[in-house]
């Protein structure tokens, strides 16, 4: 990813409407807080143009997703613990990494059996909702103002698709940009190889398959590649940087944000 | 790298009583580790291997597609899941009414508690009955319990008919993949191995090989004083054992010979035979793509009075060597699965490294799983981390097994039994320490931020050194922005504090600034 | 290592230590499992439908599907798929002189098959051997539509090596005899052990392969080549 400039980005303002917005919180995932930002906004920015109020319950910080992948359930727990907290007031909850989602839906139900936090994660859960997932299947997006020239693949990541069961969403929503050709790619399936502490502790097999991955995606011959998880793209994009290609990596919300038309 | 194969590891490991001392706990799932990335390297190193690697996959993918998008299918793995785990449920029962069964209608049962009962009791029997000559079909417990080497320490001749089975022995290497124990050997490499054994070229056409394979195995068919089989699955009901296989040379190796030795696992039992539709529909489809395989077979005991063929004595060897620790614990559904093979044919992971570099007998997700709990978490230290989690095995699994939480859940234990690096426990810790601060991991952001802008600023200098060593040796690592994300939502625009703004939906941040 | 010869014969019938050893091994399992588990076991006891199966209703009677025509429609459709040589015919008789023609044409020395299954227009050619035999003749319990498959069971006529052993095997399938799916066959099966024969084939192809490099082959250990007459009348 290419630095951005030097001035801070504005957080948008929600379009005025007078019916009773929907509220959310943004659930920005430590690595977005940290290393993608933008991510954030665009998401902001997206859903504050569909009508919802959108906050940022300052409280969070790590679902503990990575130790728990890891094997180590206690320093997870307590990272959750946290999180659970931190959102507890929030109507709805919307992330925007599907891992992290499906950390919040799948994971802490598991953390948290047979214990005090128990109902809490239930309901937590029960408001979670990746990005994509929100627009289609909470607010009923059916259209969207938004162009693009050219052509996108998307890579759905792991536990988006097989945790979340989110598969068409993301590509309804990209069906819905004017101009912008969808080529799938041929093994949509397939991991890219991030998989938390796998990318470090089998560094050779995760680059192997990521370049598996790069493979896949130059075949399509797109000029866009279109994510919704922030590590698989982080991954591809790192991969596929260091093998020289230039080819645009953006997560879906700064696609539709970039592309909007008033 | 004999002191660090699994099966020495697993019994060096017994005959030391199991070491309690953490730190040569550690070294020795260090060493383990470093031959796991050798053997990883090898296949990743090896262009001939990855192609038959991502075509087998795709092609049995293909294969299967249709038969998964069918509506029933969902339904019928439902279907397979509940008969198995009900099985497993009263598991002792079963077993109980299978042994009797199969000694009303004449066959023998033999209890075997371990790998080394079960070894002892087939060779006792083959030396008793005088046996020189052992056909084989195949059986994956059988390689589990180590039997070949020790049939022919005394002095028996074994020939494995299964095909691949066949020409991995002629290689004298482990099968690969646990329907295609030989799929990952070219053509070329066959020829060879066949033409070596025969004394003569066999010529380079798979047609013609086979015939080689089949007119050497027929000899031995009809020779054989013995024949041992696995067992798909028992009948409970019944006494049967039924054979699911494509070549024939099951109905041979269980028709042929006088004496048929079914070596099985304690797990592989099915109440009654209806109980076996779901899966007769699931396993060959999910397998190898097929409404059915070629033979099913049902064996219910030897052959009675006044049949004119089949075997005269049958011996069913019922195998527990760590299953029933499996049982009742967490882990307890690995033992439904039906040996189909579909979580090999889907793993990302497996596409890469192929079966060898797990060495082990079970590979894939399921040899994820199943090696470290019948071998021990320590022999195998490093499988439950060579996954990247993606689901696709828990996606696929014929009897609905969680595979993906079960490697999960089996790093767990490896934390746990102190087999990874302290240093992974510490870092986490801290993590969490941090996380559960959320006005310290703001302002830890703020330093570390320019210093990671400081790093990737530096680049091509730093690659595969320094913190990000780890991920900058292949990777390009992303130039963060100026701050964080809560960062810029605290300053927001200056328009927010405005008095149109106040207390609308993008009011102040909720929880601690 | 004890002396092989005083080793008790594994295949006498269970006295003190082998029981003592079966009842260790049993108790392991009974000790992971509930701990209320019932001890006696019950004969025969199938695993208890689901409470959702209730919305599918139990599949109707084997008899009533079986002479539905479109069954026989499937069954020659699938078996046509495996590779099999298939023909319809309208009784036993054609079935037999269809054979008749097959063995001439393919100039085949013997016929294995089961004594009374045999005929004067084989009679010069039939064996009860089935090795060297490059045709073996069966008759078909059942057979299923889904998967074109035929089953046979061994019995004191029938022996198994007649639709195993030789290169080349057929069998007679009388119309009436094709359930709808494997399923059905499973059901039809005896519940006991002993009123089963020592061997049920379900055989649906000739034997084949993938092992070598991925190639199919078809003809391995078991017959290359299946031939199956679908008798409209036995």
């Amino acid at each position: 990813m290419r630095a951005e400039p030097h001035a801070p980005l504005p957080i948008p303002t929600p379009r005025a409407g007078g019916a009773t917005p929907v509220r959310a919180s943004l659930m920005i995932t430590c690595l977005g807080d940290a290393l993608f930002p933008r991510v954030g906004v665009a998401a902001v920015e997206v859903l504050s143009r569909l009508g919802v109020a959108v906050d940022f319950p300052g409280g969070q910080t790590c679902c503990g997703q990575p130790a728990y992948n890891a094997g180590h359930a206690a320093a997870a727990r307590s990272a959750a613990r946290a999180f659970l907290q931190a959102f507890a007031a929030s109507e709805y909850v919307i992330s925007i990494s599907g891992s992290c989602a499906a950390m919040v839906r799948d994971g802490f139900p598991r953390l948290f059996a047979g214990r005090p936090e128990q109902e809490a994660a239930a309901a937590l859960a029960a408001r979670t909702f990746e990005f994509s997932e929100f627009l289609v299947d909470v607010l009923g997006v059916e259209a969207l103002p938004v162009a693009r020239r050219g052509a996108a693949t998307l890579h759905h990541s792991c536990h988006t698709r097989r945790l979340l069961g989110v598969v068409e969403q993301p590509e309804r929503l990209l069906g819905m940009v004017e101009g912008l050709e969808y080529r799938p790619l041929a093994h949509p399936e397939l991991c890219c190889g991030f998989g938390g502490t796998f990318a470090v502790k089998m560094a050779r097999i995760s680059t192997a398959m990521v370049d598996e991955k790069v493979d896949g995606v130059l075949e399509t011959g797109v000029d866009l590649l279109v994510g919704l998880d922030m590590s698989c793209l982080m991954n591809i994009e790192g991969r596929l940087r260091r093998r020289g290609h230039a080819l645009e990596v953006r997560h879906l919300a700064e696609v539709l944000a970039a592309g909007w038309r008033e | 790298m004999a002191g660090v194969s699994a099966a020495s590891r697993r019994q060096a490991s017994a005959e030391s009583g199991g070491s309690t001392n953490a730190a040569s706990r550690r070294q020795s799932s260090a060493a383990s580790r470093r031959a796991f990335d050798e053997r990883a390297e090898r296949a990743l190193g090896d262009p001939a291997l990855q192609q038959v690697l991502r075509a087998g996959q795709d092609y049995v993918q293909a294969l299967s597609v249709a038969a998964r998008a069918a509506p029933d299918w969902p339904l019928a793995l439902d279907e397979v899941a509940r008969v198995r785990g009900a099985t497993l449920a009263r598991l002792d029962r079963y077993v109980e009414e299978f042994a009797s069964n199969v000694e009303k209608v004449g066959g023998h049962v033999f209890f075997a508690a371990d790998a080394a009962e079960a070894r002892r009791h087939v060779v006792d029997l083959a030396e008793l009955r005088g046996v020189r000559l052992v056909v084989k079909s195949k059986s994956m417990v059988t390689e589990e319990i180590g039997l070949n080497p020790v049939l022919e320490a005394a002095g028996i001749e074994v020939v494995e008919t299964d095909l691949g089975e066949f020409i991995v022995q002629l290689a004298g290497e482990r099968p690969f993949h646990i329907l295609k124990p030989a799929i990952h050997l070219p053509l070329d490499r066959i020829r060879a191995l066949f033409s070596k054994a025969a004394g003569r070229d066999v010529g380079g056409d798979a047609h013609a090989m086979t015939r080689y394979a089949r007119d050497t195995l027929r000899d031995k068919f009809f020779a054989a004083d013995m024949g041992i089989s696995g067992a798909n699955f028992g009948v409970a009901a019944t006494g049967s054992v039924v054979l699911v296989t494509n070549e024939g040379n099951g109905r041979m190796v269980t028709t042929l010979p006088r004496t048929h030795v079914v070596v099985m696992g304690v797990e592989r039992l099915v109440p009654t035979f209806p109980d076996l539709e779901a899966i007769l529909k699931v396993l060959p489809r999910a397998g190898v793509g097929l409404r059915a395989t070629t033979y099913v077979t049902a064996l219910t005991g030897p052959r009675r009075a006044g049949e004119a063929d089949g075997p005269e004595e049958l011996h069913v060897v019922i195998v527990d060597n760590g299953r029933s620790r499996m049982l009742g614990s967490k882990y307890e559904q690995v033992l439904s699965c039906i040996r189909c093979g579909a979580c090999l044919d889907v793993c990302p992971v497996y596409r890469k490294i192929g079966g060898h570099a797990y060495d082990a007998v079970y590979t894939g997700p399921i040899g994820a799983v199943f090696s470290p709990l019948l071998d021990g978490l320590a022999c195998h230290a490093e499988l439950p981390f060579a996954s990247s989690l993606c689901g696709a095995c828990t996606e696929v699994c014929s009897a609905r097994i969680p595979l993906a939480e079960l490697i999960r859940e089996l790093r767990e234990d490896a934390v746990e039994q102190g087999l990874v690096a302290p240093a992974w426990g510490a870092g986490f810790d801290g993590f969490a320490a941090v996380a559960r601060r959320p006005r310290l991991w703001g302002a830890l952001e703020t330093v570390a931020l320019p210093l990671l802008r400081l790093m990737t600023a530096v680049g091509a200098p730093l690659r595969g050194r320094g913190p990000l060593g780890a991920w900058t040796r292949d990777r390009e690592f992303p130039a963060p922005q100026r701050g964080s994300f809560r960062a810029l939502w605290a300053r927001g625009p200056a328009r927010r504090d405005g008095p149109d703004d106040r207390g609308g939906p993008l009011g102040r941040e909720r929880g601690r600034g | 290592m004890t002396d092989p010869t005083t080793v008790a014969d594994p295949s006498a019938a269970s006295g003190g230590e082998a029981s003592v050893e079966r009842e260790a091994f049993i108790e392991r399992l009974r000790l992971r499992l509930a701990p209320d588990a019932p001890t006696a076991p019950t004969p025969n006891a199938s695993v208890p439908p689901a409470p959702s199966a209730s919305a599918t209703p139990a599949p109707p009677a084997p008899a009533a599907l079986a002479f539905a025509a479109d069954t026989i429609a499937l069954f020659v459709e699938r078996l046509g798929g495996l590779g099999v040589t298939v023909a319809e015919v309208a009784s036993l008789a054609q079935a037999r002189q269809g054979l008749e023609r097959l063995v001439a044409r393919r100039r085949w020395s013997a016929v294995a098959c089961a004594a009374d299954l045999c005929w004067d227009g084989i009679a010069a050619r039939h064996t009860l051997e089935a090795r060297d035999a490059p045709f073996g003749l069966s008759r078909a319990d059942w057979a299923v539509a889904e998967t074109g498959s035929v089953v046979v069971r061994s019995s004191a006529c029938v022996r198994r090596g007649y639709s195993l052993v030789p290169p080349a095997v057929g069998f007679f399938v009388a119309a009436r005899r094709i359930l709808p799916t494997v399923g059905d066959v499973l059901r039809a099966l005896p519940v006991e052990g002993s009123a089963l024969p020592s061997c049920v084939s379900f055989i649906s192809g000739p034997s084949s392969t993938s092992d070598l490099a991925a190639i199919h082959v078809v003809g391995v250990h078991g017959p290359g080549e299946v031939f199956v007459w679908v008798m409209a009348e036995e």
